[in-house]
């Protein structure tokens, strides 16, 4: 069987499927990405389009903070900095409009989930992507209620660090 | 609630790279502790890169992912006069590889570089499906029966059947869905590994997972 199968994308080698992968690169974020610094939004922009990120990070610790060559840089704060960024665009946009959404969502009585996708879409979020989100949580306070204390506040620090995207891809 | 769906909707696979230098093991070690072990991959794209530039100029066997690097002299060695018909390397290369095998291969099992991917298709529970024509030779049809499931789509985990099908077949109409030994199935029922030898009844097409 194995000297049969002779796939029309990737490989197959000694039993192992090969299958093909859609990577974005994604550069040039900065920090203050989320307020529009360096390519900014547009960065997080890309991030949307992806099923799951890679963060690759250089444990080196020959890069420092900006970019330059140097050693004994302590690379574990680039992964909070990283998702802190994502945390901080999503609470910023959130929060924006908060107001107005609570004002919506009691005037339609809708459920935390219609209201939420509604938000999250954009990000190519799917309704049960939210339902899960809010199981996990298990919130007993109803959203009118919600404050921004349930969103964690953002500290950045720079790095040189790159960021693949993955996308699952037909065939 | 941000945090929780950004876990949700951005699962991240940390690679750390670069584990073949001297400061990396106290920093590895470091963000160890810090993250959840099952999202990190320690990986070496520069061996990777290495390994394959060299195995495509025929100077060594190599398969990408795994631990086992072989020169021509490794198969001489093993019986093999022809060397597997392998370049010679040069001092430089060799003891390359050989230091590539200690810092790299032997101690971490790979560069890693192929498990970043399996691992994000790990954490995103992705579900291999080869779509056949032929449910008895696994061909796919169009007059080639020599070759057997020449393709592969990944679905997320909890597809059910029916989203399954949408994805291969677009919205073709489905008249029924067979399972295994001729019994009917649910189109709401969930594929998963080693589940649902489907069989979609309008078009002859199949899926296996």
């Amino acid at each position: 069987m194995s000297d049969k199968c002779k796939p029309n994308y990737g490989a197959c080698d000694n039993g192992r499927r090969s299958v093909p992968i859609e990577l974005l690169d994604v550069a040039g974020l900065v920090p203050g990405a989320h307020q529009g610094k360096g390519l900014g939004n547009k960065f997080l922009d890309d991030l949307r389009h992806a099923d799951a990120l890679i963060h690759v990070v250089d444990v080196s610790g020959t890069t420092d903070a900006e970019g330059k060559n140097t050693r004994g840089y302590d690379p574990s704060v680039d992964i909070a900095w990283l998702r802190s960024e994502i945390v901080a665009w999503i609470k910023g946009n959130l929060w924006e409009k908060w107001g107005s959404i609570k004002r919506r969502h009691i005037a339609v009585k809708a459920t935390a989930v219609e209201t939420l996708q509604n938000q999250f879409s954009g990000y190519g979020s799917t309704s049960s992507v939210v339902a899960r989100t809010l199981d996990k949580l298990g919130l007993k306070e109803p959203l009118e209620e919600w404050s921004g204390g349930f969103l964690l506040v953002s500290a950045g620090k720079a790095c040189r660090s790159r960021v693949l995207t993955g996308r699952c891809s037909n065939g | 609630m941000v945090n929780a769906f950004t876990d949700e909707k951005f699962p991240t696979v940390i690679a750390l790279n670069k584990i073949d230098h001297p400061d990396a093991d106290k920093n590895i070690a470091k963000i160890a502790k810090m993250q959840d072990p099952n999202t990190i991959v320690l990986c070496s794209a520069v061996s990777e890169i290495f390994l394959r530039k060299l195995a495509k100029q025929g100077y060594i066997r190599y398969t990408e992912g795994s631990e086992f690097v072989d020169t021509r002299e490794d198969l001489i060695a093993d019986g093999d006069p022809d060397g597997g018909g392998l370049k010679e390397l040069d001092e430089k290369n060799r003891n390359r590889i050989e230091n590539l095998k200690d810092m790299v291969l032997y101690r971490f099992g790979s560069t890693g570089v192929v498990q970043v991917l399996s691992k994000a298709a790990e954490i995103l529970g992705l579900v291999p499906v080869f779509p056949v024509r032929n449910t008895t030779t696994f061909s796919s049809g169009a007059g080639d029966a020599k070759h057997v499931f020449r393709d592969c789509v990944l679905v997320k985990k909890n597809s059910t059947v029916a989203d399954v099908a949408r994805k291969i077949m677009g919205d073709a109409p489905i008249a029924y869905i067979e399972g295994a030994g001729g019994t009917r199935v649910a189109e709401d029922q969930i594929v998963s590994v080693g589940k649902n030898d489907v069989s979609l009844r309008s078009l002859p097409i199949t899926f296996y997972c």
